[in-house]
């Protein structure tokens, strides 16, 4: 039975972060790769030891500089689809889990609360409003056909 | 009557009246359409039937039901119709902005200033498109906001600015497909982020940028997005909040906006922040001046409760709670879930307010444990807990701590607490994935199938109850997509060799050694282009075709989408997939029908904005056919006829993609030579590999599991001539001689139609000999010696029955036939002619009705001379029974009288058989002519004696 592998190695797990990880913890994690193996590279045993890791170095640094330029993340995420869509998604309603989301699910709840007290609460933006009656523009021609 | 039931009716109301107000603009827009009006005539008349053709589609573009899709199509008629008024555009630009399409939306915006430069509602939601985009845009939308907030209309040089960014996107689309751009830009679907409901404006569009406070804008709504931008940029600034709030305070102070600014003062509790720090400012914003004017006022009444609410610590009153340590002071740190209580009942606050709260105070987040946590929600009132949104409570309590237990390694906790949530919503989407995600990664062998297979139909199940096949779309794509790709990864580095072709055949060695894989990818890859397929609008690229095709190439595309649909959703045994293949295949007969209207199509609206998404698209549907090919190849190297089976899955799969649209793209990258026929190259393939076991089978038990391993190439060829051919062969080994018969009867004419004329002779030819192998063999003749008549007839009864069973069989009919001429007698050459003429409309090939033709010619001859032979043979026989008759009476009575009737009889035989002569003679029976000429001589000797 073919059963996917959450573990795939992608650049993701080479580096240890969530695939949803933002710039700035990929840089993070990134820089604090880089000075380890530099460390070790100096306490390299052997030459052959110093060169595999100045190998996997420029490997970190690459998959960092990628995932750095929106662009190439993008197109890295797209050609591998299965790094991000094997992750846990929240099941809560976005209310509770998207802090960018709440502010305006909840604004809406308050005007139509407040909409039931007589109280009108203008919308945030016309992104929001759903009444554009003032927008109409009187045309006789249509308006005659109206009436 | 109560007040839901007055929310109710009221609702019902509006939603009738929309009906009724839409009926009436469609019978208006109608007749206008139609010109059906009176003053419609004449170059004024035509002018401001325009005009009013475009306010009634924008009428109804706006009504507060018109579906997203159709209203931005309304719009674009509006702009049609009356391409200079600025709200049309604006208009435009917000409906691109709530569907995702961010830049599609500031172009539309742009366009609406400059019909209206000073426009602020325009620039601050132009500013609002920008803030979603990247940093030069951002700092654009800064600059644009701060002019607004300051009273100002953005200068020249901000719309300089614009103009140069709309420059760099244009030369950025034409440098890069769209699919290679950083942002996106464009969606099928509405834009959704977090799971938001479909139509929900995405949610950075909605944190405005940073002002200087001021607020100046014509537009009144400035303030309040700016102020979300100041709570929800990075290092948001205390002066700034203050300065927008002010804003805010102003015009309360101006008797305005008591509502607007009681709900903002508590946005930093909306958005989560409980701090001490925060509740402090909030109180003092409400406890200020111009408030206190407006105590009463219902939202003033809200904000102060959800304060109050905010600031408890506890969530049940102290003696109500197990284990909580010493009794506390303070009444107000164990109230907060009867305090709640009572606000909701007292109609101060709604309850879900009180969830969000519960969640941010009580929730996964808090230090409470999971079973405490979920304790707590029972002491709510059965009021409260009958609403939906405490379900939702429910779910994001259980599903917090799930994803905490998730990470926590802790598998089965998280298992359980997912399931927890599924009475409550059995469809949500999200609790099917995590619920599969366990069971991959538990490789819980009894779990995984039917926890993905949950994970699919409910993605498919939602789009079907929308009743819209885009809906979840991008989610679709991305969850076959990410299948396909983790099969085709897992064996990418399986390779050792150093010969990168080598080390790659290796791989795909490897990889179709994992028979479970290969399926996988083949299945999830084509439920990925056909979701890919259905995202298009353009109806060009939804099918897949070019913009100039052919209408007969459109119509293929069609058929090949339904065909899919068919094929591969249809079967599925998901609820609600019936609903989804109709949806599916509503939207592919629209689009076949929209691109079979030329003017149409050369009008699409979104041909060149998904152009390089169709150009990847079909790329994909290259590489993959490609890489089919060279699957089918490894396998052919393999010589095994075991591997078949999945041979004629790769290349069902090959064959299913559109080769005739994707041949000359293939051949214009120079990706192959321009005179290959791709499709015959596969099928050459296929068939190579099909035929790659060359040896005879050992028996009829060999030959039966040859065959079976032969049904599945014919199940994808089943016209391919050399495979039936082989077909015949195989039955013929396992002795299955009427399916020999049959199939090679059958296959007699594909191979007549093969193009190579040498090919089509050699393969008719040697089907007919399979035809009359197959009699051959069949024929076991009881009868072993034939030396009586009765003999003959019988075996030859035999005979014709096995010709019964195969009645084309013509080489064996000529060999029935050349055996009964052989027997020579008349009636035996007569039956041969029958047998010949009756097989002439049964000739299976011209060369078969040749000889027989010819047959049927030489039986008629030997017909005839078998007649004469049987006439010679009766007048010598009669010759011969007359003389040894009287001969036998002379000896018996030698009286002179006998023997004068001996002499006459003698001389009557002799008579005879000199006819006999003559006649054998002039047929050129030679052998006759002499036994009747012997017979003359004889009878003549025995006449001289007699005297």
């Amino acid at each position: 039975m073919f059963m996917i592998d959450l573990g795939a190695q992608s650049y993701y797990s080479a580096l240890g972060v969530s695939p949803s990880a933002t710039t700035e913890e990929i840089r993070e994690v990134g820089d604090r790769l880089a000075n380890e193996l530099r460390a070790q590279q100096r306490a390299a045993a052997s030459e052959e030891e110093k060169k595999r890791l100045e190998e996997r170095e420029a490997y970190i640094n690459g998959i960092v500089r990628e995932l750095k330029a929106p662009a190439e993340r993008a197109k890295y995420d797209r050609e591998h689809a299965h790094v991000r869509f094997f992750d846990v998604q929240p099941a809560a309603a976005p209310l509770f889990t998207n802090k960018s989301d709440r502010l305006y699910v909840l604004h809406r709840v308050l005007g139509e609360f407040l909409a039931g007290q007589g109280v009108a609460l203008a919308a945030l933006s016309d992104l929001d409003r759903q009444d554009f009656a003032q927008d109409k523009t009187a045309v006789d021609l249509l308006d005659s056909l109206l009436r | 009557m109560s007040t839901a039931d007055y929310t109710v009716t009221t609702a019902a109301r509006a939603g009738d009246a929309s009906a009724r107000e839409r009926a009436r603009l469609r019978a208006a827009v109608e007749k206008l359409e139609r010109g059906a009006v009176a003053g419609a005539g004449g170059t004024d008349g035509r002018a401001r039937q325009r005009v009013a053709l475009a306010e009634g589609y924008f009428r109804l573009a706006v009504l507060p039901d018109t579906d997203p899709a159709e209203a931005l199509a309304l719009v674009q008629k509006s702009i049609e119709c009356d391409p200079f008024h600025p709200k049309f555009f604006f208009h435009l630009g917000r409906l691109l902005h709530r569907a995702g399409d961010f830049r599609g939306a500031v172009y539309a915006y742009r366009e609406a200033l400059k019909l209206a430069p000073t426009n602020h509602r325009a620039h601050a939601h132009l500013a609002l498109a920008l803030l979603e985009l990247g940093d030069k845009e951002k700092t654009l939308a800064r600059d644009v906001l701060k002019a607004l907030a300051a009273g100002q209309d953005p200068g020249a040089n901000e719309l300089d600015k614009l103009n140069q960014l709309l420059d760099a996107w244009r030369k950025d689309k034409e440098e890069k497909p769209e699919a290679e751009r950083a942002d996106g830009g464009k969606s099928a679907e509405p834009a959704r982020k977090g799971g938001g409901k479909d139509g929900e404006p995405a949610a950075a569009s909605k944190r405005a940028a940073q002002g200087d406070g001021a607020n100046g804008s014509r537009w009144p709504g400035l303030w309040r997005i700016t102020l979300v931008d100041a709570l929800t940029s990075k290092g948001r600034r205390r002066p700034d909040l203050d300065a927008q709030l002010k804003a805010g305070e102003r015009r309360v102070r101006d008797g305005e906006g008591v509502a607007e600014y009681a709900v903002a003062c508590l946005f930093p509790l909306l958005l989560g922040d409980l701090s001490a720090d925060s509740l402090k400012n909030v109180a003092a914003r409400l406890d200020g001046e111009q408030l206190k004017q407006h105590a009463e006022h219902p939202a003033v009444r809200l904000a102060r409760t959800t304060l109050e609410l905010a600031r408890l610590q506890r969530a049940l009153p102290e003696a109500a709670t197990e284990g909580e340590g010493k009794a506390q002071d303070d009444p107000a740190r164990a109230a907060f879930i009867p305090r709640a209580c009572e606000a909701v009942a007292a109609g101060l606050l709604p309850a879900e307010l009180v969830c969000f709260l519960h969640y941010l105070k009580f929730g996964p987040d808090s230090a409470l444990p999971a079973a405490d946590a979920l304790r707590l929600l029972e002491a709510y009132a059965p009021a409260i807990k009958r609403a939906a949104c405490f379900d939702e409570l429910r779910i994001a309590v259980l599903d917090g701590f799930a994803r905490r237990a998730w990470v926590g390694e802790k598998l089965d906790l998280a298992r359980l607490l997912w399931r927890e949530t599924i009475p409550l919503d059995p469809h949500r989407i999200a609790v099917a994935h995590n619920l599969a995600l366990v069971a991959a990664r538990t490789h819980a062998r009894d779990d995984y199938e039917a926890a993905w297979e949950r994970a699919f139909e409910l993605r498919y199940l939602h789009a079907a109850a929308a009743g819209n096949p885009r809906v979840l779309l991008e989610d679709r794509r991305t969850m076959h997509l990410a299948f396909a790709q983790q099969s085709e990864q897992r064996y990418a580095e399986a390779g050792k060799a150093k010969d990168p072709k080598e080390r790659e055949r290796e791989a795909l060695a490897a990889w179709l050694a994992d028979r479970d894989a290969v399926a996988v990818w083949l299945r999830e890859w084509d439920f990925y282009y056909l979701n890919s397929r259905l995202r298009f609008r353009s109806p060009v690229h939804l099918l897949g075709v070019s913009r100039d095709a052919s209408g007969e190439v459109v119509t293929e595309a069609r058929a090949a989408l339904l065909r899919q649909i068919e094929t591969l959703l249809s079967p599925q045994p998901w609820a609600g997939i019936k609903t989804f293949c109709a949806l599916a295949e509503e939207l592919v007969n629209e689009a076949a029908e929209a691109a079979a209207d030329l003017t149409a199509r050369r009008r699409d609206p979104f041909y060149e904005e998904e152009k390089a998404d169709a150009d990847a698209l079909a790329y994909e549907a290259i590489t993959r056919g490609f890489r089919l090919h060279d699957m089918l190849r490894v396998l052919a190297e393999r010589r095994d006829g075991a591997q078949l089976a999945l041979g004629a899955a790769l290349a069902r799969h090959l064959f299913a993609l559109p080769w005739r649209i994707l041949q000359p793209i293939c051949a214009a990258r120079g990706l192959i030579d321009p005179d290959l026929d791709l499709v015959e190259h596969f099928e050459n393939v296929f068939v190579r590999l099909a035929l790659a076991d060359e040896t005879e089978p050992e028996d009829e038990r060999a030959a039966a599991r040859r065959l079976n391993q032969l049904a599945h190439a014919l199940e994808v060829l089943p016209d391919n001539v050399p495979l039936r051919f082989r077909r015949c062969r195989y039955l013929l080994t396992a002795r299955r001689l009427e399916e020999t018969y049959a199939e090679a009867v059958a296959a007699v004419p594909l191979a007549a139609a093969l193009p190579d004329p040498k090919e089509a002779d050699l393969y008719s030819h040697n089907l007919c000999v399979m035809a009359d192998n197959a009699a051959f063999a069949a024929f076991k003749p009881s009868v072993k010696k034939l030396e009586t008549d009765e003999q003959v007839e019988r075996y030859v009864a035999e005979w014709r029955a096995v010709l019964a069973r195969f009645p084309r069989a013509v080489g064996f009919r000529k060999e029935l036939a050349e055996f009964l001429i052989k027997l020579g007698r008349g009636k035996y050459v007569t039956a041969a002619g029958e047998l010949l003429q009756d097989g002439l409309p049964l000739a299976l090939t011209d060369e078969q009705r040749d000889e027989l033709s010819a047959m049927l010619g030489q039986a008629g001859q030997q017909a005839r001379s078998a007649a004469v032979e049987d006439e010679v043979r009766a007048l010598l026989d009669g010759a011969v029974q007359s003389v040894n008759g009287v001969v036998k009476e002379l000896n018996r009575d030698p009286s002179a009288a006998a023997r004068e009737r001996a002499r006459a009889t003698v001389r009557q035989a002799v008579a005879d058989a000199r006819r006999a002569a003559q006649l054998a003679a002039k047929a050129g029976l030679n052998e006759a002519r002499e036994r009747a000429e012997k017979t003359v001589e004889q009878l003549g000797a025995l006449e001289q004696k007699l005297g």
